[in-house]
């Protein structure tokens, strides 16, 4: 028992004097399960990787949790708040609003680093202003997924490619009837979620939001009634109607169990929703993955996840030990680990050419369809996504939306009445900004 | 013991030191207190104080910054159609949860009040929902009610109806949730109405029986008026419990589909941890807080009145 003292005793001392020469920054993250496990195997290494800095990191739930806790601390005049927080993407805007935040465009410039290293859609997307605000993290976009199996059978053959019209001829193949008419396969399954309409928005090239997706000037209004979001929710909701689609509701998971289960031949999910789906399905079937659709002409996604900010308020010293931090996330080797580890894509140029991540490619060419996707993209206002406050309400009300066209309001009529509400809240959040 | 402390005090009564044995005695209740009355003063009585005040103001977009706007977020709250379809949605919710609970509640409690074999483990069983934490619950509930393929339209199926939307469709969604919740609390109200019925004395079923009073009569006359201050405590608890439930509309729904599960408490949590609108959410809050308020005094005096006590 002494003996066990002594040594936590030693423990402690220890880490007393390497606290003293380490500067200790605060990492508040929003990864759970496989993805912070990741995400602490990144600290872990920075940590044992050299010894002038210590990151403490801590799961502090989902992003919103994240944002709520960062605005907690900082009522309480900045006790407690973090050197570095992961915000998701459509929190850029708030962000860059709120003051917070240390540009990091203002210390990649002080340290010398050259910005064009940054592959460009996640530069583009956290770009506010005509300033890059955050480091984009774990970067995402939407693919569809099919039952290679499926696609197969009905003879269809595999394309990387699909326009709108040519994923509902197949959705309609693959949809398997019984003689009451009642569905047994679904040919198609997409979650209720805002993210699906943006996407296909700007993969048609078409704005979420006016001043061509708030990039030229702040956004003023929402334009998701633009053709594009409106031929997508029409296709959906008459798909949905017909017993082509399956309407699962909001939750990702209860779609994606359907898919897992074979009881849907097409799915639209995420890029990071990769690992878990191939984990669900198992040797049931083969699947494939492909780019995400779009109505006349391919344009390219947005990206999704989320972004590393550092808040204000610190000392150099303290701040120049985030940008250390911020320059090993940032190295290929560190990318190259992350990568492999979670589906994402990198974010710098330079890491699809390492030997690790090509053998990684080849093992699983699954994990290769959101990188193509993200560099065949145009790169333009459309693909860079709409940056605008109040996001996360506006999503709620798309959702309803999406709710209402699929038991039968005209998409058109759904997404001009939403349009409406979401004009609101958006006036309602720049108003709060210039007060 | 308690009759020894009692034999005490009263000795003390008799004393002329009373007054300083009192002040002694007032010192270590309080001093007894004080742990719990702190905590319920930091987390209960100050931020209640704290929404009160937040109400009357508004925030920039961090809050560090608030200006006082009097009561211009009430105004608005009156005005938002989205606060009163919230409103509506609360009381539907209510209106499903608290008599379906009472009378299940009541039929188990029923059945497991005079002792029987085996009367543990059905106890047991009625209490099992309440031990089960609301995450848990909400888990199994979607598992059950996943509308392709979920237990419980497989066994709709099976038995030739057809399978039901049941959260994905604005209609079934928020009594579904209903039913889940009062499935969640039923255990807790059997218990308590138990409780009550074993308060009723047995002699009074005996005199009825020998008057000729059959198990129907016994039930209305005899059981329902002594149970009656259970039932209204009990009643009070749902009515209350029900107009804020938050976990499984969470973990089930997410307010959806169409805003239909989007309850009061829910939209408060939208509007400030989700909106950023915490003046706002304040004061609707407030407004919930003066419902209930309102509620709880106005059962205590009418349905008080009506109450049967012994």
């Amino acid at each position: 028992m002494l003996r066990l003292w002594l040594i936590l005793a030693g423990i402690a001392l220890g880490g007393l004097g390497l606290a003293q020469q380490r500067i200790t920054i605060d990492f508040w993250h929003s990864m759970g399960g496989v993805l912070g496990e990741a995400t602490e195997a990144l600290v872990k290494d920075f940590n044992a990787a050299q010894n002038r800095v210590t990151v403490r990191s801590q799961f502090v739930g989902s992003y919103d949790d994240g944002l709520n806790k960062l605005r907690a601390a900082l009522q309480a005049g900045g006790q407690g708040r973090p050197n570095v927080i992961q915000v998701y993407d459509i929190g850029a805007r708030f962000m860059a609003d709120s003051g917070a935040v240390l540009p990091l465009e203002d210390l990649a410039r002080a340290n010398n680093f050259d910005l064009s290293q940054f592959v460009p859609q996640p530069r583009n997307y956290y770009t506010v202003d005509g300033k890059l605000y955050g480091l984009a993290f774990n970067s995402s976009n939407p693919i569809l997924y099919f039952n290679a199996q499926a696609l197969e059978q009905a003879g269809i053959p595999y394309r990387n490619t699909w326009s709108l019209a040519d994923l509902e001829a197949a959705a309609r193949k693959l949809t398997i009837k019984d003689a009451a008419g009642k569905t047994t396969r679904y040919g198609l399954s997409i979650p209720i979620d805002s993210w699906f309409m943006e996407q296909f928005s700007y993969n048609s090239g078409q704005y979420f939001c006016n001043n061509e997706n708030g990039r030229k000037a702040r956004a003023t209004e929402v334009t998701f009634n633009n053709p594009a979001a409106v031929a997508f929710l029409d296709t959906w909701a008459r798909l949905v109607r017909e017993g082509v689609a399956a309407n699962t509701g909001r939750n990702w998971a209860d779609s994606q169990s359907l898919f897992a289960q074979g009881q849907a031949a097409i799915a639209v999910y995420s890029t990071a929703s990769l690992t878990g789906v191939l984990r669900q399905v198992g040797n049931r079937f083969p699947v494939r993955t492909a780019f995400y659709p779009y109505l006349r002409e391919r344009n390219g996604t947005a990206i999704g996840g989320a972004a590393v900010y550092l808040i204000r308020g610190f000392s150099d010293e303290q701040n120049a030990a985030s940008w250390e931090f911020i320059r090993f996330l940032l190295r290929p080797e560190t990318q190259a680990k992350w990568i492999i580890g979670t589906g994402y894509f990198p974010v710098v140029k330079g890491v699809t050419e390492l030997p690790s991540v090509r053998q990684a490619y080849v093992r699983q060419p699954n994990y290769t369809t959101a990188v193509r996707q993200l560099e065949t993209s145009k790169v333009n206002t459309a693909s860079a996504g709409c940056l605008m406050g109040g996001f996360t309400e506006i999503r709620q009300i798309v959702q309803s939306a999406i709710e209402e066209a699929l038991r039968g309001k005209p998409a058109q009529q759904a997404l001009d009445e939403a349009k409406q509400r979401a004009d609101q809240v958006l006036a309602r959040y720049n108003a709060s900004v210039r007060q | 013991m308690i009759n020894a402390k009692n034999s005490e005090r009263n000795l003390q009564k008799s004393i002329p030191v009373r007054q300083a044995g009192r002040l002694g005695e007032g010192l270590e209740v309080a001093l007894l207190l004080l742990p719990a009355l702190l905590l319920l003063l930091v987390f209960t009585v100050w931020p209640t104080l704290n929404a009160f005040w937040l109400s009357f103001h508004r925030e920039n977009l961090l809050g560090t910054e608030r200006d006082w706007v009097g009561l211009s977020n009430y105004a608005e709250m009156l005005r938002d159609p989205a606060f009163w379809r919230a409103v509506g949605a609360t009381f539907l919710f209510a209106a499903i949860v608290v008599p379906v609970q009472l009378v299940l509640g009541l039929l188990a409690a029923l059945m497991v009040a005079r002792p029987f074999p085996g009367v543990a483990l059905f106890r047991t069983l009625f209490f099992l929902t309440t031990a089960v934490p609301t995450a848990v619950a909400a888990v199994a509930w979607g598992w059950y009610l996943h509308p392709i393929g979920g237990t419980l339209n497989r066994w709709l199926e099976a038995v030739g109806l057809p399978a039901q939307p049941w959260l994905t469709s604005p209609e079934l969604a928020l009594p579904t949730l209903a039913i889940v919740t009062a499935w969640a609390g039923v255990g807790f109200t059997a218990i308590l109405l138990t409780a009550g019925l074993q308060q009723i004395p047995e002699d009074l079923y005996e005199a009825a029986r020998m008057d000729g009073a059959g198990a129907w009569t016994q039930f209305w006359r005899i059981t329902l008026p002594m149970l009656s201050p259970t039932l209204f405590l009990v009643a009070l608890l749902t009515v209350l419990t029900s107009l804020t439930a938050f976990g499984q509309i969470h973990l089930l729904t997410r307010g959806g589909p169409m805003e239909s599960t989007t309850v009061w408490i829910y939209r408060i949590y939208q509007d400030a941890f989700f909106n950023f609108r915490f003046s706002y959410a304040a004061a609707q809050s407030v407004a919930l807080f003066l419902v209930l308020l309102l509620l709880a005094a106005l059962q205590f005096r009418g349905l008080g009145r009506r109450v049967h006590y012994e």
